[in-house]
Parts: C-alpha cells; sequence; structure tokens
C-alpha cells in the first residue's frame, strides 16, 4: 500500500523590510519546485508571495522593527501559503472587512474592487482564493492554497463598468497641494481617508489634480480603495483637472470605468 | 546604481535599458534614475527594454512600464519590449500590457521596427 507523503511545515520569520522580497522569493520558487509544480507556476507563485509580503511589509508592519511570520505547508501536491504581520502598519481595515472586500471582488471581477491592484488580479487568477484571518501576531494572516496543476492560468476579468455615475448630487472636494511621491503618499492618503469620513450618504468626492504631475502603482492602489470607501457611503469618486498622462494611467488601468474623470 | 539596470545608447535616437535579474520595488528609484535623463532629452524617440537576462518585475516595477509607455507615447516616442520570457509576459499580461506595448525577439529588431 503506497505511503502519501507527510505534511510537511517550513516557517521563516523575516524582518519588515523590502530587502527580504529576494529571499522570499527564492525560497518561495524552491517550495513550489519541490511541491512538483511546474516552472510557469512556481514563477507565478513567487510573484504572488511577492505582492503579499509587499503588503504585510508596507501596510501591515513598522518597518525595521516588525517581524513577518511566513509558512508553507506542503501536503502531496497542495500547498497552502500563509503569511502574518503584527499589525502595527498603517492598514486600518479589519481581516473581516478585508476578507469581505476580496471576497466582493471574486463575484464582481473588479479590478477596483480592493486595495491592491495587483494583488487583487494576481490573487483571483493565480490561487485558489485569498483567506483572511487575524494573525497570532496581532495583526492579519493572509494565506492561499495551491494545487499543482499545468493549465495556464484562467484569462483575465472583465473590468465591471456596471458603476453608474451620479449628477448633480452635493460634492465634497479635496485639493491635492503637493505632488505625490513615496516619502509623501502616506501624509496624504490619510488626509483623503479623513475627509471621507466626513461624507454624507451620496455625496461626490471630487479630487482635484491640479498639482499632480504623476502617479504611481502604489497611488492607483490608493485610489481603488477611495473608491471603495466612498462607494460604501453611496457615493462616487470624481477627479478633476487631471494631465494627460495620469488620464492614459487611469484609462489603462480601467479606474476611468469606476471613477469620474471630468 | 544598480548593474541590473544599464542604459545604451544606439545612433542619435534611440535608448536600450538593459535589464537583468530580478528588478522589484528596491530598484524602482534606480530604473527611474537612469531613464528620467532619456524622458528628458526629446532627441531620443524611442525606448527599447531588452529582458533578455530579466528574470522578474513585481507590481511597482509594472506600473512605471505602464507610466513610460503613456508618457512617450504622449510625446509621439516609442516604447518597445525585447526577448521577454514567458515569466515577464505573465506579469505584463495581468494589466494587459503585453497587448500594448510592441514586444519583438531581440533588442536588434525592435530596433529595425520602429524605424520602418
Amino acid at each position: 500500500m503506497p505511503h502519501s507523503k507527510p505534511k510537511q511545515i517550513i516557517e521563516i520569520n523575516l524582518p519588515a523590510s523590502l530587502n527580504f522580497s529576494s529571499l522570499l522569493r527564492s525560497i518561495s520558487g524552491e517550495v513550489f519546485k519541490q511541491a512538483r509544480f511546474p516552472g510557469a507556476w512556481c514563477n507565478r507563485l513567487k510573484l504572488v508571495t511577492d505582492e503579499l509580503f509587499m503588503n504585510a511589509v508596507r501596510y501591515g508592519s513598522t518597518p525595521e522593527t516588525s517581524v513577518i511570520r511566513i509558512r508553507f505547508i506542503l501536503e502531496g501536491d497542495r500547498v497552502e501559503f500563509l503569511i502574518s504581520d503584527d499589525g502595527t502598519g498603517t492598514r486600518k481595515t479589519t481581516p473581516e472587512a478585508l476578507q469581505e472586500l476580496i471576497s466582493k471582488n471574486g463575484k464582481t471581477q473588479s479590478i477596483a474592487n480592493t486595495s491592491g491592484r495587483g494583488l487583487a488580479i494576481i490573487g483571483q487568477l493565480w490561487t485558489d482564493g485569498l483567506t483572511v484571518t487575524k494573525s497570532e501576531l496581532g495583526g492579519m494572516t493572509v494565506g492561499f492554497v495551491k494545487t499543482a496543476e499545468a493549465t495556464p492560468p484562467p484569462p483575465l476579468p472583465e473590468v465591471d463598468v456596471s458603476d453608474i455615475l451620479h449628477a448633480d448630487v452635493p460634492a465634497i472636494e479635496f485639493v491635492f497641494e503637493q505632488d505625490i511621491n513615496p516619502d509623501s503618499i502616506e501624509s496624504i492618503a490619510a488626509q483623503v481617508d479623513e475627509k471621507i469620513q466626513t461624507l454624507s450618504s451620496g455625496d461626490t468626492f471630487i479630487l482635484d489634480f491640479s498639482r499632480v504631475t504623476y502617479i504611481n502603482s502604489l497611488f492607483i492602489g490608493r485610489l481603488a480603495g477611495w473608491h471603495n470607501e466612498v462607494k460604501k457611503h453611496h457615493g462616487v469618486i470624481a477627479i478633476k483637472n487631471a494631465n494627460p498622462q495620469i488620464k492614459d494611467v487611469l484609462n489603462l488601468v480601467g479606474l476611468n470605468k469606476v471613477i469620474c474623470i471630468i | 546604481m544598480s548593474e541590473l539596470i544599464r542604459p545604451e545608447i544606439i545612433g542619435n535616437n534611440t535608448v536600450v535599458i538593459h535589464l537583468s535579474g530580478e528588478v522589484d520595488v528596491n530598484l524602482l528609484p534606480d530604473l527611474e534614475s537612469v531613464t528620467k535623463p532619456f524622458i528628458e532629452n526629446q532627441a531620443i524617440t524611442a525606448f527599447v527594454l531588452d529582458c533578455q537576462h530579466l528574470e522578474f518585475i513585481d507590481s511597482k516595477i509594472v506600473g512605471y512600464i505602464a507610466y513610460l509607455r503613456t508618457t512617450l507615447t504622449k510625446g509621439q516616442r516609442s516604447l518597445s519590449i525585447a526577448a521577454m520570457n514567458e515569466t515577464i509576459n505573465d506579469i505584463l499580461s495581468l494589466v494587459g500590457l503585453n497587448q500594448i506595448i510592441p514586444n519583438f525577439e531581440s533588442p536588434e529588431q525592435a530596433m529595425t521596427n520602429k524605424t520602418s
């Protein structure tokens, strides 16, 4: 009678620093290879673990101080990946709320329905589903399960175009007083978050981009998150005075379908 | 400056950015520094990302490539990708960049195409 392979657990504690991204990718690649995943899937799952590590460092931890716990649980051709943070970062949501966002995204297939654009897409396409629970370190544990397969990933989801933008409704405006760069994004985002909390039901939230010359992927993720927050208030986001380059980026990632650009 | 990102000027108007190994968020400032002078130099009309030795990029680099594409296109300049492997193609496909940025088997082919 054949013996099934015993469950193996690999646990690693890494400092909350993106300097360790490369090490984690290397370990992930090796683990999935050992679990007999085809090469293409090893590379895809390396990206998934990399994005989850980046989120845990950036939003769930205190950089250079916190520890991030990573676990691979191997059982036959199935691998479970879990990453836990201590919750001391800037992330304000609860595991339940984040899980709900991810589940909602699965139903609507909209890239704007989670705060991390890349994470939303790859979680949906390249794993058997992302889970979010409270971590033993005090923050969140985000995980996924994947069974070895040789099939290509499913086609990219269609962007949700069902949102109808409102007109002639009360508007609250936020003017970005300076350009947004990696150093300023957190403080600016906190101001926007605060403003969103003052919205009444059905308000339009207008972001004035007249002094913004460039947006990066971090900011795109924030925009998607703000869209979801404003939606909870039954309102919509509009962007005004965006330069052509920014409009092109918004079009490229599909945010123009859910955010009104005026 | 990282040795994994190396610019090479070809002729009067083309720059080939050779990318090697794993280029992730930690190298984004280097990538921005390398490309910025060429973006500002309007005489450079063709950009080629040589991915022959590139093994990995993360979402932040994907975001920067999207920015490069839109910026250059607005200025009537070109961006193409050369010699990308299946992994890089997979990652770029997540946001559809592999469909809107022309890709070629080699930098030489990319440069031939832009002049034709």
